[in-house]
This record gives structure tokens, C-alpha cells and sequence, in this order.
């Protein structure tokens, strides 16, 4: 092995090591269900939610988390059948929240937030609504998504998640499983 | 040799081991994250990222670029047809969507066909779709009564370009994605910017010791002409004088220009100009001599034939009526009105952005909290006011008088919509105990004086902008000296011909980090430009950047 060949082996595998060690995605929330309120036709189900039809099914599940925000990755199935409803919520620590709603799904049944202020005045933040997310594996940027339509995500955490659900069709079931923060 | 090969070998090994995902929170699996799906070929799919629904359309982000698109909505029993030039990812319709009602959207492209539909919110939300980071300034300070940062932006009136002014001198023009077509730097400080009613000139009010007019053709940045306010409003090295405002209409431009002197005490300059767009003066006023008064704004109905100021005294030194004046084209006064000083709490009155017209009325906010409204065709014969409310007018906490600062006041259909500042003891050497009930807020009223809303900004805005339908309303919320809250910074836009309370007109907020120091809103209310510059906390920590902010 000729001296020159070893040099551009090692530097090979020197890349390979700095890529492999910055490629490796950080969990910092992973989501199983336990805990949290849930109402309506909703059920838990070995790690996922899971609305199993019927006529006019809905439910919602929600539960205080505390993280920073990240990468979001989530699964997600279900057909657009009719009266169907499919999202998922972040909140946020400054009363911010941002909705991801299924293709073909109708809105979630709130506009945003209402709170007490400091001065104990109500106050009311709206929320921003990405729609049209295909079902199926999805990826996004919380980062990216909240600085398009909320903000600037400094000093940012997530402080509950949320998943609405409904559908009018006993074939159409929706689950939602594999909810991931990760940086 | 082999030793440097084991070593590397180790390295690897070792940063596979330590690399591997954990958990930060209470959770305990580890997994990667799969690529994004591909087809059965292995060519990445496109699909939709994102559908946004904005003020004034939908816009749709696929995940990647698509060329020859192609892109058809139907909802609500209408259907429209859009060819996207060469390739891109992110393109918007515009639409007047109506709530809760389902869009089906077809892209068809070069790269394949993509369908999906979407059910519209009962509210927009705000897009950014472009960002300038501008030059390094010194931060605004949180624990200072004044703002040390200052910044003008305007749209044109095609909606087309964005002019941007500096406190430090620099004119910049952009396009709506953020693209610089061209810069200029003026010796003085940048203090307004106003386009001719073509977009084919920008006029621009500096504040130096020549306080000079500029025009500069808006589409190659040439100098056309200058007009130096100083030569007969006198000039101060320490005190220069200022150009505070220009409006224009289709045939000339009005420009107030006012100084200050504080020696033994306070003494004031004021005058009002008019200018045709070649930058010939057409006349003062006062003719002669300057007003020995402040005056901060005026106003010009649509149609040109009014115009009206305030003269007052912002030192509450002088012992000084505000008095307002309403004047034609040619300067001859159709009439006047004194608003006495509110004593005992002040000695003077004065009026700082709080005047506007419309084509039958005009209304006053008094720097003191007192709003008026008058009736162009009334004045004259009642030589009296058709209403009055006290917006931010003193109330006595702990035996200490606090006011909210009137600052600006428009008049948008309907709706008179009247702006506050910061809560200031009335008067100093007093500390404000609390906020003023009132401080800090956008409130309307209707024409016939009925209170109709008020929502509480928190934060300091130092200005209205206004779509020209009189349907949006953006603002630039920026620090607020008593609470220190941060959160409150941003850009929010109010639909006013939303039904219900304030909350209810509150389309959306988008935040910055730092204070928002001025805003925009193009005339069709599609875009808002927005500054942001950085903040000083008390803690010393500086929060947010100088940059501006495109949003839709």
C-alpha cells in the first residue's frame, strides 16, 4: 500500500467520523400516550391514538409537556371520507399555538388562546394553521414553521400538544403514533 | 503509520458509540428518523409541504421545486387558474377565501401532479416572505423613557417597492421578496419618507442642520431635487431643526419642519410649507414669520381641499393653548380651534400625531388624553367640537396623577381609532405608580362619539397604518417601560371590519424578538414591512437583531 493511498484513506475516515458524529439526530421528546386528558370517542392503544369511527366519532387528546422545540417527526393515517378531522397542536410558553391539519381535514373548533395577563386582563392569542399535510410519515421544522407564520422562536418552548380527531365513516380509521421532537 | 490507522479506526468506532440517540426528556426509545418517501423508481416524490392561509390568499409551499406548474383552486363555487413561471416551491393565489369552507387545489407540473385539499381557518395567518438584515445600530434600551432607535418604512402607493430609512442617513429600496434595488446615504437622520401618489418619487425629511427635503427617483435613486427647511426656520448645532412630516397628494406635498431651543428654558419653531412635486415652494405659513409654537403633524383629506395642523407646546413650559387650524390648498384658514391646557395637571397643551381628516371630519388627541371630534362644515358656525371623550386623560393613583400619552389618531370609515403611549405621571418629578388603564392601546370610537373598542397593545407603537380600503390595521409594538415585558414585541394586524370586540379584530400577531419600531401596510393590505431592532434588558442581555420583515 503505497504511502499516498493511506493519506486519502485516512482522511476519508476522518470525514466519515466528523459526519458521523454530526449526523445523529438528539431525541428530546417522544410521545406515548401516558397521561394527559382524553375525551370523546378517542382510545389509547399500545402507543398510539386511535379513533375507530362510528358515526359522527370525534375526540381530542391533549397534555402538558415541557420541551424546546426541535425537529418534529409524526405518523399519522386516515382518509378524508366526509366529515373527517385530523390535527395535531403545539402550544407554546407565550401563549402561541400552531396547528399541522390533515389534507382534506376541517379546521380545529378554536382560533387560539385566551388567557389571564399579568394585569389579570383576558387576553386572546391566535393561533397559526398549517394545513394540507398529507398523511402518512411526516417530517417538519418547528423552528422553521413557527418562524414563517408565528415568530421569532427565541427563547422558545413547547408546553403541550394536542391531537383532534373526527370522522363520520365506521371504515375510516385514524391513528396517530411515533410523535418525536428531536434536534 | 498503522498506528495512525488504528487510532483513526478507534475514532470512528468510538464517535459511532457516543453518537447514539438519547433521550433528553422522560422518554427512553431511541430511534432515527427514515428519509423522506420515495417512489417505486427511487426519484423523490413531490408533494405539498405547507398550505398557508393569509389575509388576502392562500399560499402552498411544496416540497420541492416544481417547473411549468400549473395551479387550479375551487372552492366556494369559484375556480381560479394560475401559470407559474420557470420553477419554484413556494407561490400564493390571491383569494377572498371564506371561512370554514373546503379549497380543492390541483398542481399540475413538469415533475408530475399533486392534489390535496384544504379547509380554511376562521382566521389568517401571517407568512414572512422576506427577511434584510440591516447594519449593526446601538440596541434600544428597556430601562430608558425615550428610544434611542428609529426607523421609517413605507410601501409605495402601487404596492410595488418598499422604502426603508435609517436614523443613521441610508434611503435603501427593496421589492416585496427583500431585494435591494438601491441605496443612498443623506448626511442628516432620517425622520419621514413619503412616496408621490405615481411611486415615481421618494421624498424623504432628514433632521440635521439644514433639515432638508430630498426627492429621489424611486426606480434609479437620483437626486432630483432639495429644499433645506433651515434657511427660514434657523438651525442649532446642538438643536437642529426637523422635517417630522410630508404628505402628498397628486399635485404637491405639505412638510411641516419644527426645532427646539433649551437654554434658560424652552423655545419652540414651527412652520408648515407647500411644495409642488418639482420642489418649488408654493407657500408658508405663517407667511412671514414662524410659528414660535411646536408643530409635530398635519393632515390632508382625499380630495386636497384640507388640510389641517396643531400648533401647541410639547415642553408644557410656555403656558400655551393647542390650537387647530384648518386650512385650503392656498393656505387661506377655513377655521381654528384652542383646546385650553387641562390644569392643574398641565400648563400647556399640545397635540404630537394625534390629527387626521377625512373628508367631513377631523379629530384631535391631545397629547394629555383628550380626543375631539369636529365637523369640517360645523366649526365655522358653532366655533365648537361635535364630541369629546377623555381617552388618557389623568387619573390620580396613590394621590399621584398618571396620564396616558395621546399619540396618534386616524379617522378609517366609520371607525376614529386613537393610539397611546407610555404611562407618564402628570407631572414629573413624580414616578408613575402604575399603567394608565388606557396606555399603550389602539381605541376606536364612532363617528357619533359611542365608544366601540380598545384593544391593549402592552406594548409602545409609535404609529397607524392603515390598508386603503380602511380594513386592515398594522402596528409595530415595541418596548414598554413600566412592565418590561418582552413577549408583547411584534407586528399586529387588526381586520376592523371583523364583528365583535378588540380580540375578535385581532387577525394575528407575529413576534419578534426585539422591539418593533415601524410598520407598513402596502395599499392593498396585502404586505406589511416591518423594522425590528435589538433590545437591552436590564440584565444587560440584548435580545433580537436590526433586520426588516417582510409578512403577507
Amino acid at each position: 500500500m503505497s504511502r499516498k493511498i493511506i493519506i486519502i484513506a485516512v482522511c476519508c475516515l476522518l470525514v466519515f467520523a466528523v459526519w458521523s458524529l454530526q449526523s445523529r439526530s438528539v431525541t428530546l421528546y417522544e410521545e406515548s400516550f401516558e397521561g394527559g386528558f382524553l375525551k370523546g370517542d378517542i382510545i389509547k392503544n399500545s402507543k398510539e391514538l386511535v379513533l375507530n369511527g362510528g358515526i359522527n366519532g370525534e375526540g381530542e387528546w391533549n397534555k402538558s409537556i415541557d420541551t424546546l422545540p426541535g425537529k418534529l417527526a409524526w405518523e399519522w393515517e386516515g382518509k378524508d371520507t366526509g366529515d373527517f378531522q385530523f390535527w395535531l397542536r403545539f402550544s407554546f410558553n407565550n401563549h402561541k399555538s400552531l396547528y399541522y391539519v390533515a389534507d382534506g381535514s376541517k379546521n380545529p373548533p378554536y382560533e387560539g388562546e385566551y388567557y389571564m395577563d399579568e394585569e389579570g386582563r383576558r387576553r386572546f392569542s391566535p393561533a397559526s394553521v398549517i394545513s394540507g399535510i398529507t398523511t402518512g410519515k411526516v417530517e417538519r421544522d418547528i423552528y422553521e414553521d413557527y418562524g414563517a407564520c408565528c415568530g421569532s422562536a427565541d427563547e422558545l418552548k413547547i408546553t403541550g400538544i394536542a391531537v383532534g380527531m373526527a370522522s363520520d365513516n365506521d371504515q375510516n380509521e385514524l391513528k396517530i403514533y411515533n410523535i418525536k421532537i428531536f434536534n | 503509520m498503522k498506528k495512525w490507522i488504528l487510532l483513526i479506526l478507534i475514532l470512528v468506532i468510538f464517535s459511532g458509540c457516543v453518537a447514539q440517540p438519547k433521550v433528553e426528556n422522560q422518554q427512553n426509545e431511541n430511534e432515527t428518523i427514515a428519509p423522506i418517501a420515495s417512489n417505486e423508481s427511487g426519484v423523490k416524490e413531490i408533494a405539498i409541504d405547507s398550505v398557508i392561509f393569509t389575509r388576502t390568499g392562500i399560499a402552498i409551499k411544496t416540497t420541492d421545486a416544481i417547473s411549468q406548474a400549473t395551479v387550479t383552486i375551487s372552492g366556494n363555487g369559484t375556480i381560479i387558474r394560475k401559470n407559474l413561471e420557470g420553477t419554484t416551491s413556494s407561490f400564493s393565489h390571491d383569494i377572498q377565501w371564506i371561512p370554514d369552507t373546503r379549497y380543492d387545489i390541483e398542481i399540475v407540473s413538469k415533475e408530475g401532479t399533486i392534489s390535496l385539499s384544504a379547509y380554511s381557518p376562521s382566521r389568517a395567518s401571517p407568512l414572512l416572505i422576506g427577511e434584510v438584515k440591516l447594519e449593526d445600530i446601538t440596541p434600544e434600551n428597556i430601562s430608558q423613557g425615550w428610544s434611542n432607535v428609529k426607523g421609517s418604512v413605507k410601501f409605495s402607493p402601487n404596492g410595488k417597492i418598499i422604502a426603508l430609512g435609517s436614523d443613521d442617513g441610508f434611503i435603501r429600496i427593496y421589492d416585496l421578496q427583500g431585494n435591494q434595488a438601491w441605496e443612498k446615504k443623506i448626511a442628516g437622520n432620517i425622520t419621514t419618507l413619503a412616496f408621490s401618489l405615481d411611486s415615481r418619487q421618494l421624498f424623504v425629511g432628514e433632521r440635521s442642520q439644514d433639515a432638508n427635503i430630498y426627492s429621489f427617483d424611486t426606480s434609479s435613486g437620483e437626486e432630483k431635487w432639495k429644499y433645506g427647511a433651515a434657511q427660514v426656520l434657523g438651525t442649532d448645532v446642538k438643536y437642529p431643526p426637523a422635517i417630522s412630516r410630508i404628505k402628498v397628494t397628486d399635485n404637491s406635498m405639505y412638510v411641516v419642519a419644527s426645532r427646539y431651543l433649551k437654554k434658560h428654558q424652552y423655545s419652540l419653531v414651527s412652520r408648515i410649507y407647500r411644495f409642488d412635486l418639482a420642489g418649488n415652494l408654493q407657500w408658508k405659513m405663517p407667511p412671514t414669520n414662524n410659528y414660535l409654537l411646536s408643530i409635530n403633524w398635519l393632515d390632508v383629506s382625499k380630495d386636497g381641499q384640507t388640510i389641517v395642523y396643531a400648533t401647541g407646546d410639547w415642553t408644557n413650559s410656555l403656558g400655551t393653548d393647542a390650537t387647530i387650524y384648518s386650512i385650503d390648498q392656498d393656505a387661506r384658514q377655513q377655521w381654528s380651534y384652542s383646546i385650553k391646557p387641562l390644569k392643574p395637571y398641565f400648563t400647556s397643551a399640545s397635540i404630537w400625531q394625534g390629527i387626521a381628516v377625512s373628508d367631513d371630519s377631523i379629530t384631535a388627541l391631545t397629547s394629555d388624553g383628550r380626543a375631539y371630534l369636529f365637523s369640517n362644515a360645523n366649526v365655522s358656525k358653532t366655533d365648537s367640537y361635535e364630541w369629546k371623550a377623555n381617552i388618557g386623560t389623568p387619573i390620580e393613583v396613590t394621590k399621584i396623577p398618571i396620564y396616558a400619552y395621546g399619540d396618534s389618531a386616524i379617522i378609517a370609515g366609520e371607525n376614529v381609532l386613537y393610539l397611546t403611549g407610555y404611562t407618564f405621571p402628570a407631572y414629573y418629578p413624580n414616578k408613575a405608580p402604575m399603567e394608565h388603564p388606557n396606555a399603550t392601546s389602539l381605541i376606536a370610537y364612532d363617528k357619533q362619539g359611542n365608544f366601540s373598542w380598545n384593544y391593549k397593545l402592552e406594548g409602545y407603537s409609535r404609529g397607524i397604518s392603515i390598508s386603503r380600503d380602511n380594513k386592515y390595521v398594522a402596528l409595530a409594538v415595541g418596548k414598554n417601560i413600566l412592565t418590561k415585558d418582552a413577549s408583547s414585541h411584534g407586528v399586529y394586524v387588526l381586520d376592523l371590519e371583523r364583528k365583535g370586540g378588540a380580540s375578535s379584530k385581532l387577525e394575528w400577531v407575529y413576534q419578534t424578538e426585539g422591539v418593533a419600531i415601524a410598520s407598513d401596510i402596502s395599499p392593498e393590505g396585502k404586505y406589511i414591512a416591518a423594522i425590528e431592532a435589538p433590545l437591552k434588558l436590564e440584565s444587560g442581555e440584548i435580545i433580537g437583531e436590526h433586520r426588516m420583515i417582510i409578512l403577507t
